[in-house]
């Protein structure tokens, strides 16, 4: 115990004393959590540049255009779209939009956007963001073409429900007219004009009247009629007779002439009343169809399915999202490269001669170099935790710092191992050095940070999956982003232990092979 | 103890996959010596101190110290030798006190006890007005004796430097051949030494093993070695113009005179004749080229002579093979 203790008093001593290892070790972390700090401690996207171009710009393409025009976004207008393409090949704007010319909500055109995928890691969230400020412009130009359909759609129900009323009184006049008519006609038929008057029965009477009213002929003894008084008056009963027959001619006449056109006024008003009943019976139908719409508030009908994004996580800014990523990268590099820097100056120091002669067992050495180091990466966590508060108002529970520093040890230690194995390994400080950054970027690119592993074949990311580095940031995330347990990240505790023992073994082993190198 | 070796390689065998570096190499050390090992680059000297310190294992044979495998108990025996490499092995950027506290805690000494080693070893290595300096700051001499300081600090009975001297200009070379002196004296302690610098070696070791092909081609007192292999007797002449060209076209015509080498300012003549005679002969010469003879002097061959006596390689060889053990450990600072 008393030589570990030893060993890594004088690791450190020297590291310290070396003073650009020191400061790399100690203000390197420092400075770069304050710089990401400051750099990604939002949400936002800032001095995206988006070039556009239209051949005629209408309203509502310089309405959009404003609408991109804020903090986040500075519009430059170009004046061709093979300009504009260039400009983004050139880097001198992110997005390139063009406007048909003349766009207007009457016509069909879109509006194209050109990018430039091979940035792939900011090419969807530009494109997210202009598509969200041209959906908000989108948005308004519907609620306002809705609200008019809604208002008209209003107008047509008050009105049809207030015109409904004279329909069905029309409907009533109609049924009542023809009724009228059907009595008109009824009446007309009821007329006897088949009697001939009872004339003869008048002209038997005055016969009557006459033979009583006779005087005796003396010749003849006849009853001798008082004629002329009896002839004026037959004379007149069929001056009446006649006026009657003709008087009745005339009405036969008149009524079958009028019958005709009553009957078809009949038919008209019946076609009328059938008409009236049926638009009745339409306005009705409108009434209930626009009575039967629910939704009239505007905002619904522009939207009818509303969404919310809720994360899982609580709501907070880039660094925040970032922060296991960056903490294990961070840890990567400083563990790949300390512990690797740090084996290759023992082996090339004039001591490591002496080391090998002492009676100190070869994992007394080992133990102590990954203890060095382990400290020393802590000091690099502290250092960032405490940076991390500071910049941030980021709140994590005792708990959850506890866990993830126990992964974060786990992990410093596969790195450190890692890191020990390549200093056993290579014989300068230069191939050590080389050898560290290869195998971080390699462990860097096989992980989520610069891809998503979804993007890698089966059978590839099968394999991906056991990079320490997305075991590591996969529970670091489980951890700090969702306040799980470590019994939430069982799997990947095990999976660094695994690492560790076999790295432990593959670096003792490595150290015996140095000897034979180191003689030889 | 002195009767039985201190340290003794028995049979050693050690290859790096098809290259034998050792073979069959025998080789004893007695206790309280300083012990020189010496051969050519490649002959093994490394190896086998990497052998010693327990760093290698042999492929075959096995290395008594104190008549215990040191393979067998590797952790206590490591715990008896202290070793010096040619480029210092502790930490720059740490202070001599704490390179000293920290290889102490590796060789197990308590806290106690290192509190008052560390100032005694810093008296010892004349460190003391040092302990509070970054190690990288201290000049190279202090830096050696740092260094030692550090292979002391556990109180080894077996001090192993590997070229100590490499790199140091005289003066400093004498300070720490002094030291070692020093130390084998106060601490009763075996040191072991390689040196591809044969005039230290001899000044320093009183027993030697000289590697060759791949064994110990002989070892034991510098001295006996020297009346072992002795064939010719060696003249040393030094003129005021120190041109010997005169002289050397004289010795070329001469039978008895094996060889001749300038070493310094002096030329040294390896005759078959004996010593008196052919120390009369050699001054002879040298006043028939009018120039005044500053010093004379007559002797055993140098240790150089033994080891290409023994290693069959001319002067100007052995110079060479200097030569390229410093290449070869510049370039293995290079890399």
């Amino acid at each position: 115990m008393s030589k570990l203790l030893e060993i890594i008093k004088k690791n450190i001593k020297l590291l310290i004393r070396s003073k650009s290892s020191a400061l790399i070790v100690l203000l390197g972390p420092l400075a770069l959590m304050l710089l990401i700090g400051l750099a990604f401690n939002t949400s936002s996207l800032f001095d995206i540049k988006v070039g556009t171009y239209s051949g005629s710009y209408s309203e509502l393409s310089n309405s959009i255009v404003e609408k991109l025009q804020d903090e986040q976004f500075k519009v430059i207008k170009v004046d061709s779209e093979a300009r504009c393409i260039d400009m983004i090949k050139s880097g001198d704007v992110h997005v390139c939009t063009i406007f048909p010319p003349d766009l207007s909500l009457k016509t069909n055109d879109k509006i194209v956007f050109h990018v430039d995928k091979s940035r792939i890691n900011f090419v969807y969230i530009i494109l997210d963001r202009i598509s969200s400020k041209i959906a908000t412009k989108s948005t308004e130009l519907s609620t306002a073409l809705t609200s008019r359909l809604l208002t008209s759609l209003n107008n047509v129900d008050t009105k049809l429900t207030e015109k409904s009323g004279s329909v069905t009184s029309l409907s009533a006049s109609l049924t009542e007219s023809r009724n009228s008519v059907n009595d008109i006609i009824d009446d007309l038929n009821a007329l006897n004009l088949n009697t001939t008057g009872n004339f003869s029965e008048v002209d038997e009477e005055i016969k009557v009247l006459e033979k009583d009213d006779c005087a005796v002929d003396s010749e003849t003894g006849e009853c001798v009629p008082n004629s002329a008084k009896y002839r004026d008056l037959r004379d007149v009963i069929e001056n009446i007779e006649d006026e009657y027959i003709v008087l009745v001619a005339s009405v036969k006449g008149l009524r079958d002439d009028n019958q005709g056109s009553l009957l078809n006024v009949k038919t008209k008003l019946n076609e009328d009343i059938k008409n009236t009943k049926d638009l009745e019976k339409t306005i009705k139908e409108i009434n209930a169809d626009i009575d039967s719409i629910e939704i009239r508030d505007v905002a619904r009908i522009v939207s009818p399915v509303t969404t919310e994004i809720k994360p899982v996580a609580a709501e907070s800014t880039n660094l925040n999202y970032t922060f296991p990523t960056l903490v294990v990268l961070v840890l990567l590099f400083a563990g790949l490269l300390l512990a690797s820097t740090t084996i290759v100056q023992e082996k090339e120091s004039k001591a490591y001669f002496r080391n090998f002669i002492t009676p100190t067992p070869d994992i007394i050495f080992i133990m102590g170099n990954y203890i060095s180091s382990v400290l020393i990466v802590l000091v690099q966590l502290v250092i960032i935790f405490i940076v991390m508060f500071g910049i941030t108002d980021t709140v994590v529970t005792d708990v959850a710092l506890f866990n993830a520093f126990i992964i974060l040890i786990l992990l410093g230690s596969v790195f450190i191992l890692l890191g020990m194995l390549i200093g056993y390994l290579f014989k300068s400080g230069e191939t050590a050095n080389i050898a560290s950054v290869s195998l971080g970027a390699i462990l860097l690119f096989f992980s989520n940070t610069i891809l998503p592993l979804e993007t890698l074949p089966g059978s590839l990311r099968d394999i991906v999956q056991f990079n320490p580095y997305i075991q590591g940031e996969t529970a670091l995330r489980k951890i700090l982003l969702f306040n799980q347990g470590l019994d939430a990240v069982l799997p990947q505790i095990y999976t660094l232990v695994g690492y560790i023992a076999l790295l432990l073994v593959a670096v003792y082993l490595l150290r015996e092979l140095t000897k034979k190198w180191f003689s030889g | 103890m002195a009767e039985q070796p201190f340290i003794q390689f028995e049979n050693i065998t050690k290859s790096f996959g098809a290259k034998v570096i050792l073979d069959n190499l025998s080789l004893s050390i007695p206790y309280k010596d300083i012990f020189g090992i010496i051969g050519r680059s490649g002959s093994g000297k490394t190896t086998l101190l990497s052998l010693l310190v327990g760093f290698l294992k042999p492929d075959k044979g096995q290395i008594l110290f104190q008549s215990r495998d040191i393979h067998r108990d590797l952790q206590s025996i490591q715990q008896q030798f202290g070793f010096a490499a040619q480029e210092g092995s502790f930490y720059p950027k740490l202070t001599v006190d704490e390179n000293l506290w920290y290889f102490g805690k590796m060789y197990n000494i308590p806290t106690n006890v290192l509190k008052e080693k560390i100032p005694e070893l810093l008296r010892l290595v004349e460190l003391e007005d040092a302990h509070d300096l970054i190690a990288w700051k201290l000049s190279s001499g202090m830096q050696k004796r740092l260094d030692i300081a550090c292979a002391l600090i556990h109180d080894p009975k077996v001090l192993i430097l590997d070229e100590p001297t490499e790199d140091l200009d005289p003066a400093l070379r004498n300070e720490i051949l002094d030291l070692l002196h020093k130390i084998n004296r106060e601490k009763d302690i075996t040191i072991i030494i390689t040196s591809h610098l044969l005039d230290e070696v001899e000044y320093i070791c009183r027993d030697v093993a000289i590697l060759d092909k791949k064994k110990v081609v002989d070892s034991g007192n510098i001295n006996e070695l020297k009346n072992k292999y002795a064939r010719y007797s060696e003249i040393s002449l030094e003129t005021e113009d120190r041109d010997y060209s005169h002289l050397i076209k004289k010795l070329k015509r001469k039978k008895d005179v094996k060889k001749y080498s300038i070493r310094g300012n002096k030329i040294y003549i390896y005759t078959t004749q004996k010593n008196e005679k052919a120390l009369k002969n050699m001054i002879s010469l040298a006043k028939k080229g009018k120039t005044k003879i500053i010093s004379v002097g007559v002797g055993k061959p140098s240790l150089t002579e033994l080891f290409e006596e023994l290693t069959k390689l001319e002067a100007k060889d052995v110079k060479k093979e200097v030569e390229n053990v410093k290449v070869t450990r510049d370039n293995k600072e290079k890399y």
